[in-house]
């Protein structure tokens, strides 16, 4: 995938900083701006006529106050959780999907940012591992933006795999729907950095996932990374209800394990296309042609439209017998599902997101 | 012909205080479209909310099944419910309903199914089934009502009599069988 930016926005607080000297290095003609404040290139551009798309192509280098680790922003009493923790390292994506909340949640504050000092979170992690009582945690840097869209251009994942390489109760998650893998070719995990892929059919990429690698090459990214030593998972999420859809993930999954032996992947996760209202009025004007957008989606109990439940569950029952038939013996999970589908899906009670949380992160294969 | 189409379509929505972008998108559909359209809302008596409800359909079905919005307008089902007996309003509502199911066809097949079922069971009056609305849940509410012991008996005899009907109502509400 090519990432294409308008402009680089450095704060001259960060002109120094080893992550924007690495930028300018391989800017490779992104004209480049210097700002003393940054604020004001982070908010909507009201007068732009997508001020989300416009947000992505101009990518600030800035610093974060406060914290970078926190829990996953959809973690909720209502669902049942995966223990995931989220370590934000940067703010919006290059790529744009028509269905990522994003759009609704990075509505006021669009700006493609960066975290110069990103290496701050490595002394938060480590008090978070010391008062971990012992258990082990999944760190992801893939809930507000893509873990390696612009990895190019940062090399952040260097340092990060080798961070938690050191580590022995913190695994990472680097979740993607590219194949920017050069820089994970160059390090040793030590089986503490776990790559995600987010997997669509073919029809869904090409509908709805602008900027993404094709499915084909996701997986072959996939390969590589898991023959580099690192571990792997697949998030098919959001699974879109469309007619054919059960045929067409079949065919994905069917794909995915030619290439990758299913008893090496460390999880998987299925999770339907869920969009609060406001998302989809958001949706809706930005992607009026995007047919995946106009599903069987009805409003649900906890207040976001999602396929109507027979449809839903009966999609996620189908993937799920696939999976299992496949011989993926590691754990399978929904995301942003109550208690009652899960057991509608698995059979089963869900786990508590800490004993899930933990599972997910125990070695495989 | 199209001006004097485009003035009656903006005397309807002045008229109806029909929102700007709304009538814009009413105004986008082609010459034939927005006509009949038009016709509609005029024999039919839409209400304001009803023409705006119909132009998401509208728009909906023609982006999903790759049709005409003229296409659907003048359809067989979409047609029959417009010319069907009865006054405009009633006449609208069953156009509105036509468009709904050409919209959700799988949420409509599997909803007039589970509710054919549940009326095959002859339920009593005091006890009450209820499908989730929309089918959005996998959850079916049951409610019997009892005001005095032979009220209550009933409800009980009947639910343990239709219990293994109900229970295979609420796995299709769980996705058995379909996807």
């Amino acid at each position: 995938m090519k990432l294409e930016l308008d402009a680089i926005v450095i704060e001259e607080a960060c002109r120094e900083s080893a992550l924007a000297r690495r930028i300018l290095a391989r800017a490779d003609g992104i004209p480049i701006d210097y700002v003393a404040d940054t604020r004001a290139s982070i908010v909507a551009d009201r007068s732009a006529r997508d001020a989300f798309a416009a947000a992505k192509r101009r990518m600030i280098v800035t610093s974060k106050r406060g914290g970078f680790v926190i829990a996953c922003p959809a973690a909720s009493s209502k669902f049942a959780c995966c223990g995931y923790l989220v370590m934000n390292l940067a703010s919006n994506c290059p790529m744009d999907c028509s269905y990522c909340f994003l759009q609704e949640y990075l509505a006021d504050n669009p700006g493609f940012r960066i975290y110069a000092n990103y290496a701050d979170a490595f002394d938060e992690l480590e008090r978070l591992s010391r008062t971990a009582g012992g258990r082990s945690l999944r760190i992801g840097t893939g809930e507000l933006t893509d873990s390696l869209a612009f990895d190019r251009l940062t090399s952040v994942s260097v340092d990060l795999v080798e961070f938690f390489a050191r580590q022995s109760s913190l695994v990472l998650e680097l979740k993607t729907k590219t194949d920017e893998i050069e820089n994970l070719m160059r390090v040793d995990p030590r089986g503490q950095t776990l790559v995600s892929w987010t997997l669509s059919p073919d029809a869904v990429f090409r509908s709805s996932e602008r900027g993404t690698a094709s499915p084909a090459l996701r997986i072959a990214a996939a390969r590589r990374v898991l023959d580099a030593g690192y571990r792997v998972a697949f998030h098919l999420d959001p699974i879109i209800a469309y007619p054919g859809a059960q045929t067409d993930y079949t065919a994905l999954l069917e794909a995915l394990f030619d290439t990758i032996a299913p008893e090496r992947i460390s999880f998987m996760s299925l999770g339907g296309l869920r969009m609060t209202p406001a998302l989809r009025r958001i949706v809706r004007s930005r992607f009026p042609n995007d047919p995946m957008m106009v599903g069987e989606d009805v409003l649900s109990p906890d207040g976001r439209f999602r396929a109507f439940a027979p449809l839903r569950v009966g999609l996620y029952r189908a993937l799920h017998d696939r999976i299992r038939r496949a011989g993926v013996v590691s754990p399978l999970y929904l995301c942003m599902e109550p208690p009652s589908v899960h057991e509608r899906v698995f059979g089963t009670r869900p786990a508590s997101p800490g004993a899930l949380g933990e599972c997910l992160v125990q070695e495989r294969g | 012909m199209s001006a004097d189409t485009e003035a009656a379509i903006r005397r309807w929505a002045a008229a109806k205080h029909l929102s700007e972008p709304a009538l814009a998108r009413w105004l986008a559909l082609d010459e034939a479209a927005r006509a009949r359209l038009l016709a509609f809302a005029q024999e039919l008596r839409l209400r304001t909310a009803q023409l705006a409800n119909l132009l998401d359909l509208l728009e909906e079905i023609a982006l999903r099944e790759h049709r005409s919005v003229l296409s659907i307008l003048e359809s067989d089902e979409i047609s029959n419910a417009a010319a069907s007996g009865g006054s405009g309003p009633a006449r609208a509502s069953r156009v509105l309903a036509a468009l709904r199911a050409v919209r959700f066809p799988r949420l409509t097949r599997i909803r007039s199914e589970l509710e054919a079922r549940l009326r095959a069971l002859r339920i009593p009056p005091n006890l009450r089934v209820r499908l989730p609305r929309e089918l959005s849940s996998d959850e079916l509410t049951l409610e019997l009502r009892a005001a005095s012991r032979a009220e209550l008996e009933t409800g009980l005899n009947a639910l343990e009599r239709i219990g293994p009907d109900l229970a295979r109502i609420v796995e299709r509400l769980g996705g058995t069988d379909e996807a």
